[in-house]
């Protein structure tokens, strides 16, 4: 089973965090976008605790859409 | 036949009995809109001579004894996502104004055109069609036509007001989250959101793939079975789109639904939303005489999980754009695209994971049923310019994205659902879903045409 740990352990998310993250990924934001980028993802954050908190069997995979 | 009222299958067979002309039925639908829509915003595009020059060549081979299709001379528009020959596709952004004209119709565009309907053009929607409200910053917010101090629902806002408000009698719209049925409901008119797959996505700007969707708007159910008939079914130039053959709608209204197993969704489905609501589920199923209740299992971790696979494939569509011109999205979206492209790979893929445990259980679900009634929406259409927060059932929600509650859990798994109008005198409108198994459209059509017969549901012009 897998899901039932935590994934993702950021409970509140700072601009610090933000900034941290965006320069992983590189991707530069706007001083002025900070603040609002950080309350968006930490929405998601929470949202993803729903799914991250939910056992799975190991059998389950992903169903995309991909036909070789 | 060429006032606002008219249907789309009046229309055309009229027109085909040339009783009227395809050109005097597109003369009218343009006057309409330009009358009427400087108030609702629902247009970002007018082809108002291709569309003359269109209706011109449908009478011409009428006129020479051709068949001229299904849908002849019925007027269309369609949401700016979709590519339209010769004109930019926006997909409601500043940044794809600066592409270069489409060359080609998207796929269910041409299909309409084959029908015979008379494209007269583009309409208005949330940037990259992520938001609930169709206010635009570039373009404008678009007017609910029964109140224009309300937004219209999104993403496909325009798509919804010009039908309600009898600029045309069919538009398409895009649904990934609830982008048809919400903006359905909050407009008081027939909107569906078909199978994912059942309708090409080809020449469609894409939002988050997993589950775009291309579906019809109409007043009628008729008209709403007439329009899918003729964009549905195979096409190998959308990678998930189904070979399974088309199955036609049209048929299928009028017939009698005995038979058919109908429940209520409840659990997540019977909270969070205003009483009026969810009383307007009770509505139909008393209307049909349902009494069973079912409940999904975990619709609220469902609603999660699209969320993060919205996000995270939203952003990563627009990332190039996203780190290098991020000051020219629309601010309504430009923070959550940002945000999505912050969001871990691994929940990603346990989101995705999670949807195919939760398709496996619900199809368990739909052993025992046919259709599913739900609210399509928590509450009646805000106000634009709506606080962030607002307070329903009880708790704080965060409103844009609340009015998706009752819709993302299904189209999560692509699911077909009509969403039907109940509109009362005085009040604004509300919607509730009809819900099917996968490729079962037809059974939605059959229940949703009985409840238009019974008068329980009906989309009359806002004026």
């Amino acid at each position: 089973m897998t899901g039932g740990g935590p994934i993702v352990y950021l409970d509140s998310v700072s601009e610090t965090d933000v900034e941290r993250l965006a320069a992983l990924v590189g991707l530069p934001i706007s001083p002025t976008d900070l603040p609002g980028v950080a309350v968006a993802f930490e929405t998601l954050m929470a949202v993803a605790q729903l799914v991250r908190d939910f056992p799975l069997p190991d059998d389950v995979e992903a169903a995309p859409v991909f036909h070789p | 036949m060429t006032g606002a009222s008219a249907s789309a299958l009046a229309i055309a067979a009229a027109v085909r009995e040339r009783r009227v002309s395809a050109r005097e039925v597109t003369a009218a639908a343009l006057a309409r809109i330009a009358e009427r829509d400087g108030a609702l915003n629902c247009f970002t595009h007018v082809s108002r001579d291709a569309a003359l020059a269109d209706a011109a060549r449908t009478d011409a081979r009428i006129a020479a004894g051709a068949d001229p299709g299904p849908l002849a001379g019925v007027p269309f528009a369609v949401k700016n996502l979709f590519d339209v020959e010769g004109v930019t596709t926006l997909a409601g952004s500043r940044i794809f104004a600066e592409r270069p004209p489409a060359s080609r119709d998207a796929a269910a565009v041409a299909a309409l055109r084959r029908a015979g309907a008379v494209l007269v053009g583009a309409l208005n929607m949330d940037e990259y069609a992520y938001g609930f409200t169709c206010e635009n910053a570039h373009y404008g917010p678009t007017r609910n036509p029964h109140d224009r101090s309300r937004v219209p629902g999104g993403s496909s806002g325009g798509s919804a007001a010009a039908v309600a408000a009898g600029l045309v009698p069919i538009t398409l719209g895009s649904d990934t989250n609830g982008s048809i049925r919400v903006p359905a409901a909050f407009c008081g008119i027939f909107g569906l959101k078909p199978t994912y797959g059942r309708v090409s996505r080809a020449g469609v700007a894409l939002f988050a793939a997993s589950f775009d969707h291309v579906g019809p708007f109409a007043r009628s159910v008729g008209d709403l079975a007439a329009a899918f008939d003729a964009i549905q079914g195979p096409d190998p130039a959308d990678p998930a789109c189904s070979a399974a053959p088309a199955v036609p709608c049209a048929p299928h209204v009028g017939r009698e639904i005995e038979g058919l197993r109908i429940a209520v969704a409840g659990g997540h489905f019977a909270r969070h939303g205003t009483e009026d609501a969810l009383a307007a589920v009770g509505r139909v199923a008393k209307a049909l005489r349902v009494t069973t209740t079912v409940e999904l299992p975990e619709p609220h971790r469902a609603r999660a999980a699209a969320m993060i696979i919205t996000a995270c494939e939203g952003a990563n569509l627009h990332l190039p754009d996203l780190r290098t011109r991020a000051k020219d999205f629309d601010p309504l979206t430009r923070e959550r695209f940002l945000a999505g492209a912050l969001v871990p790979a691994a929940l990603y893929a346990q989101a995705q994971r999670f949807r195919a445990w939760y398709r496996a259980h619900v199809a368990e679900l739909f052993r025992d049923v046919d259709v599913l009634l739900a609210p399509t929406t928590p509450w009646v259409a805000p106000a634009i310019g709506a606080p962030r927060l607002a307070t329903v059932g009880g708790a704080e929600v965060v409103a844009r994205s609340h009015s998706g509650v009752f819709t993302q859990p299904l189209s999560f798994i692509g699911l077909p659902v009509i969403s039907v109008p109940l509109t009362t005198p005085g009040t604004l409108p509300l919607g509730v879903q009809l819900v099917a198994a996968p490729f079962r459209e037809a059974a939605l059509f059959r229940v949703a045409a009985r409840l238009e017969a019974d008068g329980v549901v009906s989309a009359p012009i806002a004026s």
